[in-house]
């Protein structure tokens, strides 16, 4: 850490932090269908449905177009709409008679696009009943597929259903998680070179780092709370990462007591040290390859992490990236200071003794 | 006041029932949960001032053995 100088670092993490919390808060969602206000058609109505969106400016633009999409192929467009405001747009489908394939009960997605706004889609909005001796018949699902989309690049956070504005947390409490990896990867660091050269400074070091690397910890455990309660429904939904995060921070609780049970010597300055590459070692299985063997809620279940697509766009990641350096170096920053004090008052100890 | 009582409200309803007043309208779900993102800041700053309790106790205790010597 001798390359970087005293000060520059901390200049450059107040720097990024203020950028992220100042993009991350300021730039707007792009629009997106919030609801839509039934639940169910019968086939063979005509139906109005009153869309209401987030973010969108429907007034400034007239070349609105409305589809029902059942599948790749079958789409059935709306043939009126009327705006109401900018955030609320009826729109009036022709439903045909029958379905176009064999099924009774379709689940049909809302795309709405116009030259203003873009492209927005509600997925699963609504299901199509059709009647109880019906016949299949495709031809009316065919004739006007979705063509031209007005997908524009702007920058703007994507617009995710359950999450809406909560997608920002995306730059306040995963990097959290990924500065505390960082951070205990650098006390695994200090304790192999404890371990080495047996010179008792890094002790402090690798107390320090562990202490802000827990803090951490329990910040993303709480800002996690606050997030899955308005979005999964309840602060701890026994989802496999937020138990194993919960038994990381657990792993290194130990850390603290096995410390304090010891009185100040270089065999304890050893084991405490070996017992952090130990717990650096355990949490990456942990949090990286079990819940990623699971179901769970977190992006990245059941196979490769979801940093891509809608979960982690290109316009996220221009934010993201920098988000993890600053938490990381602002976590550096907290640490040396902790660091700093156990450094003084070991001095004070010894002058105290002679 | 009106505030106060619906958080009074809310209080009383998660104790007892455990139950939201009404999700829908409820106050961290308007303007599309922003709020949610305020709270996670809120709770990162809470940390940060609490840090520098912390540290300032520490500094307190530092400065008092340097006197008493």
């Amino acid at each position: 850490m001798k390359l970087i100088k005293q000060k520059t670092y901390k200049i450059l993490a107040v720097i990024i932090l203020l950028y992220v919390i100042g993009f991350g808060m300021l730039v707007p969602l792009r629009p997106g269908i919030m609801k839509i206000d039934i639940f169910r058609a019968e086939m063979g109505n005509t139906v109005t449905i009153l869309i209401e969106a987030y973010n969108s400016t429907f007034t400034k633009s007239e070349d609105h177009r409305i589809w029902m999409r059942l599948n790749n192929e079958h789409f059935l467009k709306a043939n009126s709409f009327e705006v109401v405001n900018n955030r609320q747009l009826k729109a009036t489908f022709d439903i045909p008679e029958n379905p176009p394939f064999d099924q009774r009960i379709i689940p049909a997605s809302i795309i709405l696009d116009n030259s203003f706004d873009g492209t927005m889609v509600l997925p699963d909005a609504l299901s199509l009943v059709g009647d109880e001796n019906y016949t299949v018949q495709a031809e009316p699902w065919l004739l006007q597929p979705i063509s031209d989309l007005n997908m524009r690049w702007a920058y703007a956070f994507p617009w995710r259903n359950i999450l809406e504005e909560t997608i920002r947390n995306t730059y306040f409490h995963v990097p959290l998680w990924f500065g505390m990896v960082l951070i205990f990867l650098l006390s695994a660091v200090y304790s192999v070179k404890l371990i080495r050269t047996d010179n008792s400074i890094y002790e402090s070091r690798i107390f320090s780092l562990n202490l802000i690397g827990t803090v951490y910890g329990l910040l993303g455990i709480f800002t996690g709370a606050v997030w899955a309660r308005y979005t999964w429904g309840a602060y701890w939904s026994g989802d496999i990462k937020q138990d194993m995060a919960a038994i990381c921070l657990l792993i290194f609780f130990a850390y603290f007591l096995l410390r304090s049970s010891m009185p100040e010597s270089k065999k304890r300055d050893r084991i405490t040290a070996a017992y952090t590459i130990f717990a650096f070692v355990a949490i990456i299985p942990l949090l990286y390859i079990i819940p990623r063997m699971q179901p769970s809620l977190h992006p990245g279940s059941g196979g490769n992490p979801g940093f891509g697509g809608e979960d982690l766009d290109n316009t996220m990641r221009t934010i993201f990236y920098p988000a993890v350096i600053g938490w990381t170096i602002f976590a550096y920053w907290l640490s040396d200071i902790i660091f700093r004090i156990k450094e003084i008052d070991k001095k004070l100890k010894d002058r105290v003794y002679e | 006041m009106n505030l106060l009582f619906a958080i009074y409200q809310i209080l009383l309803n998660y104790i007892l029932f455990n139950t939201t007043v009404n999700p829908v309208n409820d106050f961290m779900r308007s303007i599309g949960k922003i709020w949610v993102v305020v709270a996670s800041l809120l709770i990162i700053f809470i940390a940060i001032v609490l840090f520098l309790f912390l540290v300032e106790r520490k500094l307190s205790k530092i400065e008092k053995e340097l006197e008493d010597e």
